[in-house]
């Protein structure tokens, strides 16, 4: 058994904290709407390192290292406050490379190696949130069948206002078809017929809506076969496993909130010691099943289950975190604009975004405990 | 890639498990739980230590495993509830030298740690040598003359009697720290066990047409519980990983911090276990007979048998700059 990274490993992580350095006051992990420039021009620093390409092959130009150095990457990102990781470089690239044709792979990775170009997962609908495969944007080829023509509304899309292209699912197959009547598409989303539309959200920044309304997508822009996404999507899913929900914010969040309740003259009443020595052990909980998590990844083993475990622990620790400063916090906790405020109302929706509680808690329940749920 | 990242038990530590498991699966020791008032079983407590479970957190047999052994056992033991001041033993093996440490590893001497100031002395009325708990310390008590037997929640006799703590022993820091990670996976152990029972239960048994476990009021609980096991197994295991690279200063302080997180995490998470489970087996729940309340008030025990609480939660302030005591 082993919980230590290599000596490597730590040396990366020393250069990533030195990078990050520069980037102390970006503070653009809550509200990544608000400084979507001078994030996108740390992501382009980050590119110069090739660091937007550690896991990919050499053959895409990437660097072949291990999920350890992502999860150091992204974990630090999220302490340090900086940004979310992009997508494009993860969910986007990884099923280029694994289903993309030659053209695609030629033409499109380059651009998010070089972090010129970002993506907008374009996946949930107003009725079809956890229950994916019930999405109903039709794609159908045109007459001549140059193209696609994409029909319909998609959901609570982040920080679609801000990015390039779009990433999305549509279907192509009966609505009866489910999961296997849907395909994958990139979408510019500058093109005709693409509406963005906001939908502000408590913690200040916003979701959207994405209105399709006859947009043409040439074929070379479908990306796997017709009516395969569905396995494609669930793959890409698994490969971001061990860099979502990195402890590092968690770990974070207690931090901040202890210094301020010691600036605020609360740090030595025992009521609020006994809360943060609960709330310690939550973080270092997280950080337990943030490793384990990434443990399965070295491994090459289904990390789902251990994801899921995750996920729940770190979204609840980031709330309680949150609660206990209000609670203890009084009036002056209330003010607009400090970090109390902002954390209670952002922790708000850790258990909604990337899978709602239910459902993490359904997938630990029947596939680890053999129920059903 | 890391080539290091591991957080599975090796062959070795396996095949400890399956030897523990073994010996409890041949001795039956889970019916032990279900006593209350009986002496303690001496015979068995020596056959357990003539496997040598207790060797690991010798200081001076490295080679029998270290703390990632004294976890694997601990665990296992929590499986069976097996009797008897684990974690008190494994402390005071760290402290002891000569015959005395000989004879808690053979199984000879049974040992009693209990907290300063507290006349109430685990099997305070059967143990050989008494320890003594005061924040970071550990003292030798004299062998009290006479103790007055008490009857405890997890049925087993603990004594009242007043104790003199002898002069502080050195490796006292170091042995509480095994002491935790001991606790923590005893009582993980224990709940993951009884976890998984309550779980066939739920997948089985039928009510209004459904097995109770396709109901998310009876499922999600459950997934909560799995979830807070995870966290404090694998801190434990993370604690003792630690120990055992103890060849930094920084290293035994991390240790000292997750067996800390460890202990505290596992007493949450297993009593949280306990509850859902009564909970979910519902009337079979609630009976002398049935498949969980040895299990819970064992997990209640050990989860309030000293040491424990404050001083863990001290080493926690400190970590995150609120060291020094409350006023």
């Amino acid at each position: 058994m082993n919980t230590a990274f290599s000596k490597d490993e730590l040396a990366f992580q020393d250069e990533v904290r030195e990078f990050l350095g520069d980037y102390r006051e970006l503070d653009g992990f809550y509200c990544q709407g608000h400084k979507w420039p001078e994030v996108r021009a740390m992501f382009r620093a980050m590119a110069e390192k090739n660091w937007l390409a550690l896991s990919w092959p050499k053959a895409f130009g990437g660097m072949a290292l291990g999920p350890v150095y992502e999860f150091i990457l992204w974990n630090e990102v999220a302490y340090a406050r900086a940004a979310r990781n992009p997508l494009a470089a993860g969910i986007v690239a990884q099923t280029l490379i694994r289903y993309g044709s030659s053209a695609q792979q030629r033409d499109w990775l380059p651009r998010i190696r070089s972090g010129e170009i970002h993506f907008s997962l374009c996946y949930s609908e107003p009725e079809a949130g956890s229950d994916l495969a019930a999405l109903r944007l039709r794609a159908d080829k045109n007459a001549a069948g140059t193209h696609y023509v994409l029909n319909g509304q998609k959901c609570w899309q982040s920080y679609a206002q801000d990015m390039d292209y779009l990433w999305v699912l549509a279907r192509s197959g009966t609505q009866e078809s489910r999961g296997r009547g849907i395909s994958l598409f990139i979408c510019d989303k500058h093109a005709a017929g693409v509406t963005v539309s906001p939908l502000p959200t408590l913690d200040g920044d916003q979701l959207n809506e994405v209105f399709f309304d006859a947009v043409e997508v040439p074929l070379a822009q479908r990306v796997g076969e017709e009516n395969g996404a569905w396995p494609m999507i669930g793959e890409a899913l698994a490969d971001e496993r061990h860099i979502q929900f990195p402890p590092g914010r968690v770990r974070r969040d207690l931090e901040d909130m202890v210094a301020w309740l010691n600036a605020n003259g609360l740090g030595a009443d025992p009521v609020v010691r006994q809360r943060l020595a609960e709330l310690t052990v939550q973080v270092m909980e997280t950080e337990m099943l943030a490793l384990k998590v990434l443990e399965a990844m070295v491994k090459g083993v289904n990390a789902t289950v251990d994801a899921a475990m995750n996920k729940i622990s770190h979204t609840l620790a980031c709330q309680d975190i949150a609660r206990a400063v209000l609670d203890f916090g009084g009036p002056e906790a209330l003010v607009s604009g400090a970090r109390p405020e902002l954390l209670w109302r952002q922790t708000i929706t850790e258990t909604i975004g990337g899978g709602t509680s239910e459902i993490m808690r359904s997938v630990v329940s029947r596939q680890l405990l053999g129920l059903g749920g | 890639m890391s080539a290091g990242l591991d957080l599975a038990y090796d062959e070795d530590q396996e095949a400890i498990r399956s030897a523990v498991d073994r010996f409890c699966t041949q001795h039956a020791v889970e019916d032990q739980a279900r006593l209350s008032g009986q002496a303690f079983p001496r015979t068995l407590w020596r056959q357990l230590a003539e496997l040598g479970v207790f060797y690991p957190a010798a200081p001076e047999h490295p080679e029998a495993g270290g703390a990632l052994a004294v976890c694997a056992i601990s665990e296992t033991l929590g499986q069976h509830v097996f009797p008897g001041p684990i974690a008190a033993t494994y402390c005071a093996i760290q402290v002891l030298h000569g015959d005395a440490a000989s004879a808690v590893m053979d199984g000879h001497a049974l040992v009693s740690l209990s907290s300063a100031g507290s006349t109430l002395l685990p099997w305070g009325t059967e143990a050989d040598l008494f320890l003594v708990v005061d924040g970071d310390t550990i003292a030798r008590g004299e062998t009290p003359d006479a103790a007055e037997p008490i009857a405890t929640l997890g049925g087993e006799t603990w004594g009242r009697a007043r104790l003199k703590p002898d002069a502080t022993l050195p490796a006292s820091a170091r042995a509480l720290i095994i002491a935790n990670i001991a606790t923590a996976a005893y009582l993980t152990g224990a709940a993951w066990q009884l976890l998984r029972a309550t779980s066939n239960h739920a997948a089985t048994r039928k009510q209004f047409g459904k097995t109770l476990g396709e109901f998310q009021a009876v499922a999600h609980p459950l997934a909560d519980c799995a979830i807070g096991l995870t966290a404090a197994q694998t801190l434990a295991r993370a604690a003792a990983c630690s120990f055992d690279d103890r060849a930094t200063d920084s290293a035994l302080q991390q240790a000292r911090s997750l067996a800390a997180a460890a202990a505290l995490s596992a007493r949450r998470a297993s009593l949280g276990t306990a509850f859902a489970c009564h909970q979910v087996f519902a009337g079979i729940g609630i009976t002398l007979e049935g498949p969980v309340y040895h299990v819970s008030r064992r997990i209640r025990q050990v989860a309030s048998t000293p040491p424990g609480g404050g001083r863990e939660r001290d080493i926690l302030l400190n970590e995150i700059g609120l060291g020094g005591e409350a006023p």
